[in-house]
């Protein structure tokens, strides 16, 4: 099975501030306050990674468990999925 | 504008609100209909001077249709008992209540403008008061408009300047808080036409002249106590209060409220028994290092 590399929608707006991110989407209308772990999942999620490669990136850099942080990467990028601000992208191979 | 009817058969929603019926009984010289935006609103008033003021500078958008008043106009002269005040209200909420005329009408014209702000992309309008005090101005929600003019004197101990309007522009390149033209039409000495000179060199609100800095903006909390306000936090209430954010666009509006939100000094009073909110928000906006207390 394929795993996703998710990639932000790139019409999104994002301000940036303090390390909190409010996005706005201009498509269909919606602002979305995101906190600071959000923020920075959130700017990763660029197509070039799948969730298992970021979660065990991340969880090196920040030393927590790679399967609590794989769990929390899913979840968001679940829940960013449901409001439509990421776009699957399918891994080849 | 034309004669006030108590009588006029259509009033029925009127004569089913009990709240309006002790503003109902006022007595009111003319009303009419007009075009706001997308709104059709209702305006009367005591006074058959301001009626044909009104009917001028909104010559543009008057309709012959009927419809219940949205906007009261009370005029000092002409409505005996009123002890010297002009009062502006929508519905029966108050919006601005001063012995200055060219006060009142300028409120009133502002009132009329944001009607149509959300189809304007020549500044971000915000659903936000502007509140003057000692360290500068203030957004608030516009909410608190009545709130602290129910307890005007104290607020003015605090060196507070009410807001002269429900809504704010902010320039989308600064971040700061700008006066625009108006987007219906009406003469820029619309206030001159009604009072010539202006009775007072400062009007008794706060009204936005020239571009502002945002020194503070202040946000309502149901629960007490108020926790503290992220700028992304701000920013987003802020985004979420913009009239026309469409509009503007994501580029120019967020970037423009992101200069807001970045740079004031941003907080939560609690909703609360008054005077105790306006003692809150007087301590906001306090110049810094000059908090007192008022009781």
């Amino acid at each position: 099975m394929a795993a996703s590399r998710p990639q932000v929608r790139g019409d999104l707006v994002v301000v940036e501030l303090d390390g909190e991110a409010v996005v706005y989407d201009e498509r269909s209308g919606e602002l979305h306050h995101l906190n600071p772990s959000a923020t920075l999942i959130f700017g990763l999620l660029d197509g070039s990674a799948t969730i298992r490669t970021l979660a065990d990136d991340m969880s090196q850099a920040f030393g927590v468990p790679q399967e609590e942080m794989e769990s929390q990467v899913r979840a968001l990028v679940g829940q960013l999925r449901r409001l439509g601000l990421i776009e699957g992208k399918a891994e080849v191979g | 504008m034309r004669a006030y009817d108590p009588d006029r058969p259509d009033r029925e929603s009127e004569r089913r609100s009990v709240c309006l019926r002790k503003l109902d009984t006022l007595a009111w010289a003319v009303e009419g209909t007009f075009e706001l935006g997308s709104a059709q609103v209702g305006i009367r008033t005591t006074s058959a001077r301001v009626g044909a003021w009104i009917d001028d500078v909104l010559a543009d958008h008057r309709l012959e249709a009927w419809t219940d008043a949205t906007y009261s106009l009370v005029i000092a002269e002409d409505a005996p008992g009123r002890r010297g005040f002009h009062i502006l209200y929508r519905g029966i909420a108050p919006l601005v209540r001063t012995t200055d005329l060219a006060t009142v009408a300028r409120a009133f014209l502002m009132e009329m403008e944001l009607h149509a702000l959300s189809e304007r992309r020549d500044a971000i309008f915000l659903n936000a008061a502007v509140l003057g005090g000692p360290r500068g101005a203030a957004l608030i929600p516009s909410s608190l408009t009545t709130l602290l003019g129910s307890r005007h004197r104290l607020a003015e101990r605090w060196g507070l300047a009410l807001p002269g309007a429900g809504w704010a522009a902010v320039d989308p390149e600064t971040g700061d808080l700008v006066p625009v033209a108006s987007g219906i039409g009406v003469p820029a000495d619309a206030v001159e036409q009604l009072v010539g000179r202006p009775e007072t060199s400062v009007p008794a609100r706060c009204f936005v002249d020239d571009a502002t800095p945002v020194e503070a903006v202040l946000f309502l909390e149901r629960e007490r106590p108020a926790a503290p306000v992220s700028r992304a936090a701000g920013l987003y209430r802020l985004a979420s209060n913009c009239l026309n954010l469409p509009l503007v666009g994501g580029s120019g509006g967020m970037e423009g409220l992101g200069h807001v939100a970045g740079r004031a000094d941003l907080r939560a009073v609690a909703l609360g028994p008054l005077p105790g909110l306006v003692e809150e928000i007087g301590e906001a906006m306090a110049e810094p290092g000059r908090v007192r207390a008022l009781t």
